[in-house]
């Protein structure tokens, strides 16, 4: 694989970086300059090389035996595309970044309908990201409580109070459309009822006085509810995630290859 | 009767406010007074995980090698998995197994495991670098590329540790090198983050690596056939799972101490669907016998 | 599983064959049949009332990555919005990654274009919310209440937020149609939404939607692979049964086998 994959330290890491910064605006300016015509041809030879690479590394047989022992030929590349992913991962969220700062940049300056919430949300952006970034360079106490606090005091519970919104919004959902119209929804009730109460301590107790013990304990509501679980509801599962997992297969495939004519595959770009 | 039809009938268009606040009453008030409850029933699929990490201590090779306790939660679910993550952790100290905290879900799932880790590290006098390692965070886009170059580089593929210090500088790393000479790995989710360690590095080595799921309870159904077809060796289903697993430790945590509100709140939840039901039933009647008249 | 055993070569080579087969005879131009899908059929009734009413369209594409699910999402989200661009509407998709940003934007200005109205379509309208899951969700909830859309289109990978987006706008009166491969939330939309696409019912929506043969011959292709997969489960079973382990040997992992004990031990040997 050569050292072109080796980290580099000190002028030559600079040297590289420079050297990465400017072939890739070459690449940029040179995509610019492709006939529209030769651009889809271009995305789908890159969607097939890339795809190939994983589909090939993962389906060459590897050898048995030997230092190559349970490796194929492309095996040693992993890692630098490992690293190759994380790079445009982290591209993205400026992409991400910048849309954000942009929408509601403008929203802000040109004083739009609920201009307010846009001002509140870039506010929250620098609160957050000014203590984070600044306390890997600044290790004082006081920058690490303010970051303490913006994080454990502000974001966590935040988060946490989205999360139980849904407990709330189960409530409403499941007194509004849990309704025994046909047969199907009553035994769907039923189940549903089961496996509330056995997951309980308190649902437990309904049961506890029956034997836990030979063909008594089916009658109990914690063994009736993992019965659910595991006899009913993981075959279903299985049937499922099999379909899932064809269509997943049919629609990589059609990605792959550039098969796919969806409103964005077939465009002209 | 009519009038208690009607009763019923008008129940069903009751303000969502008022169901709101039954409800974080159900929730609240057991949290704020400690209610007595008795211990859960244990699950198969709690006793098993269980198990696993009893017989990886027992092993003599196995108890040498390195455990991974992948916490891709953020403050969101902390009920669930912080509880869960608690549970598995103390275990794992208390057998002297050695671990690595790990995310790529969410950063804020690697802050909360190293979290827990530190804070119950006083109590089990564990030392960082040399019985627990902090391995960062992976994008979510490069996880599955790192875990395959993790296979045979582990400490290659992660590097450094959070705070930058190369892995192979800590004493805890030294006999850890390939997939081979990790025991356990540990998947503590509120999302479907399973899938790239079954398909890239559980069975990637000599032997398959025993895996356990910590899965919020919603999460958890969806992932009971792989019990059964060996996948995993356990799985402590939500906060219910996280109480039968503080039962098996002895230890009364907040598994134990929000048991109550589960089961209010699931209380609250059956009876508001069979009121409900009943106002539809009520509705169909009224309507007939307006039909006749 | 680090590279491919040979049982999943073969399987992943055959089922492949299958699906190409199938689209390169649907694209030579042979009939194919498609059965009802309410929730697709919907699609326009959402849109007109939403048209009638003067209140935008919402749609979400979810919390995946740049995946298979997320384009399938985008595919479906693109084919309303080149419907809603013939009545000159707007879509609202609010995105929860990063990377989502310059193909949705891309995506969606093809669809309008489609659908004769490229100047309708607003970039503004495809806001990057957050990359954390409950921010997204408290975003587009927060869009819903100022918005008020008529319609919502809610497919992709979702988890809890999947509730807080389809509660929300029940609560704003919208007509709803979800899909999902996440089958953990699919309860949750039924509970919430007039319409779901059930399993991989979601992977069919493009291909029920357009009517392209490519898309069509995928969806026979992949039919096919499954009752191949399934004479193979039914097979195995049958031989298993009668004390042949030949297929569980074929596709069977002596290791996982030792592994499955441990539940085993657990649940008493059931």
């Amino acid at each position: 694989m050569g050292g072109f994959f080796v980290p580099k330290q000190g002028a030559e890491l600079w040297a590289y970086i420079i050297g990465a910064f400017v072939v890739g605006l070459g690449i940029l300016y040179a995509l610019s300059l492709t006939p529209k015509s030769l651009r889809k041809t271009l995305i789908a030879g890159i969607t097939f090389l890339g795809g190939l690479f994983f589909a090939l590394e993962f389906f060459w047989p590897v050898d048995t035996a030997g230092p190559m022992a349970g490796k194929n030929f492309l095996t040693a590349y992993i890692k630098p595309v490992s690293s190759v992913t994380t790079i445009l991962g982290a591209f993205a969220l400026g992409l991400g970044l910048y849309s954000m700062v942009s929408i509601h940049g403008r929203a802000v300056a040109k004083r739009r309908e609920n201009w307010g919430f846009s001002a509140v949300l870039l506010g929250a952006i620098l609160a957050m990201a000014i203590p984070a970034i600044w306390k890997e360079y600044d290790k004082s106490p006081q920058i690490a409580g303010f970051y303490r606090i913006m994080y454990d005091g502000g974001f966590n519970p935040l988060n946490a109070t989205m999360f139980s919104i849904v407990a709330f919004y189960i409530v409403s959902a499941a007194y509004r459309a849990f309704r025994i119209r046909t047969v199907e929804a009553g035994i769907l009730l039923m189940s549903a009822v089961i496996i509330m109460i056995g997951q309980v301590t308190l649902g437990q107790l309904l049961t506890a006085w029956i034997p836990n013990e030979n063909f008594s304990s089916n009658f109990r509501v914690e063994n009736l509810s993992n019965w659910i679980l595991t006899r009913v509801n993981s075959p279903a599962q299985l049937a499922i995630s099999l379909g899932i997992g064809v269509g997943t297969l049919a629609t990589a495939l059609r990605l792959w290859l550039s098969l796919e004519r969806g409103a964005f595959f077939d465009e002209e770009l | 009767m009519d009038n208690f039809l009607r009763l019923i009938v008008r129940a069903q268009r009751i303000d969502r406010r008022i169901l709101y606040l039954l409800l974080a009453l159900c929730i609240a008030v057991p949290i704020a007074v400690d209610v007595p409850q008795p211990r859960p029933v244990v699950m198969p699929e709690t006793q098993s995980l269980y198990n696993t990490i009893e017989s990886i201590a027992k092993d003599p090779v196995e108890s040498k090698k390195l455990a991974i306790v992948c916490t891709n939660y953020s403050g969101g679910t902390l009920a669930e998995n912080q509880t869960q993550n608690e549970a598995i952790v103390r275990h794992l100290m208390r057998l002297k197994l050695k671990f690595a905290v790990f995310a790529f879900a969410t950063p804020q799932g690697r802050e909360l495991g190293r979290a827990v880790a530190d804070k119950l590290a006083e109590e089990y006098k564990y030392v960082y670098g040399s019985d627990y390692v902090d391995l960062g965070f992976c994008p979510p886009d490069a996880i599955e590329v790192r875990l395959k170059a993790a296979v045979d580089d582990l400490p290659g593929a992660f590097e450094k540790d959070s705070a930058g210090a190369a892995l192979t500088s800590l004493p805890i790393m030294a006999q850890v090198k390939t997939v081979n000479d990790i025991n356990l790995i540990v998947e503590v989710t509120p999302s479907e983050t399973l899938p790239p360690w079954l398909q890239f590095f559980q069975r990637a080595g000599e032997k398959p690596i025993p895996t356990v799921y910590c899965p919020t309870a919603v999460m958890g159904p969806e992932k009971y056939p792989l019990l059964k077809s060996g996948q995993l060796q356990g799985m402590m289903l939500g906060l219910r799972g996280a109480s039968e697993y503080e039962t098996l430790l002895g230890v009364d945590g907040f598994g134990h101490r929000g048991g109550a509100s589960l089961s209010l709140s699931h209380l609250l939840i059956i009876l508001l669907i069979l009121l409900g039901n009943l106002g539809m039933f009520a509705e169909r009647r009224l309507r007939r016998q307006q039909g006749r008249a | 599983m680090k590279h491919a055993t040979w049982p999943a070569r073969i399987i992943l080579l055959v089922l492949s064959g299958i699906i190409l087969y199938a689209i390169l005879s649907a694209r030579r131009g042979k009939k194919l049949y498609l059965r009802r899908i309410p929730g697709l059929n919907a699609i326009e009734e959402a849109v007109g009332r939403a048209v009638e009413m003067g209140r935008p369209i919402l749609g979400s594409i979810g919390l995946g990555d740049v995946d298979v699910i997320t384009l399938q999402a985008l595919a479906i989200i693109s084919s309303v919005a080149t419907t809603a661009a013939r009545f000159a509407h707007r879509i609202v998709l609010p995105l929860r990654n990063a990377a989502q940003v310059p193909i949705a934007e891309e995506a969606l200005r093809a669809a309008y274009t489609a659908g004769g109205r490229p100047d309708v379509f607003n970039e503004q309208d495809l806001p990057f919310l957050s990359g954390e899951q409950f921010a997204y969700a408290a975003g587009v909830a927060g869009i819903i209440q100022r918005e008020r859309p008529a319609a919502t289109f809610l497919f992709g990978t979702f988890y809890a937020e999947a509730l807080i987006i389809a509660e929300n706008a029940n609560q704003v009166g919208a007509i709803q149609i979800a899909g999902t491969p996440s089958t953990t939330q699919v309860p949750f939309f039924i509970a919430a939404c007039d319409y779901v696409l059930i399993g991989d019912e979601y992977y069919a929506a493009t291909a029920y939607i357009t009517r392209q043969p490519t898309l069509l011959g995928s969806l026979i292709g992949q039919d096919i692979g499954k009752m191949l997969l399934l004479g193979m489960i039914i097979l195995g079973v049958v031989l298993v049964t009668f004390g042949s382990p030949f297929i569980a040997n074929i596709f069977g992992d002596k290791d996982l086998e030792t592994f499955a004990a441990y539940f085993r031990a657990a649940t008493g040997g059931k």
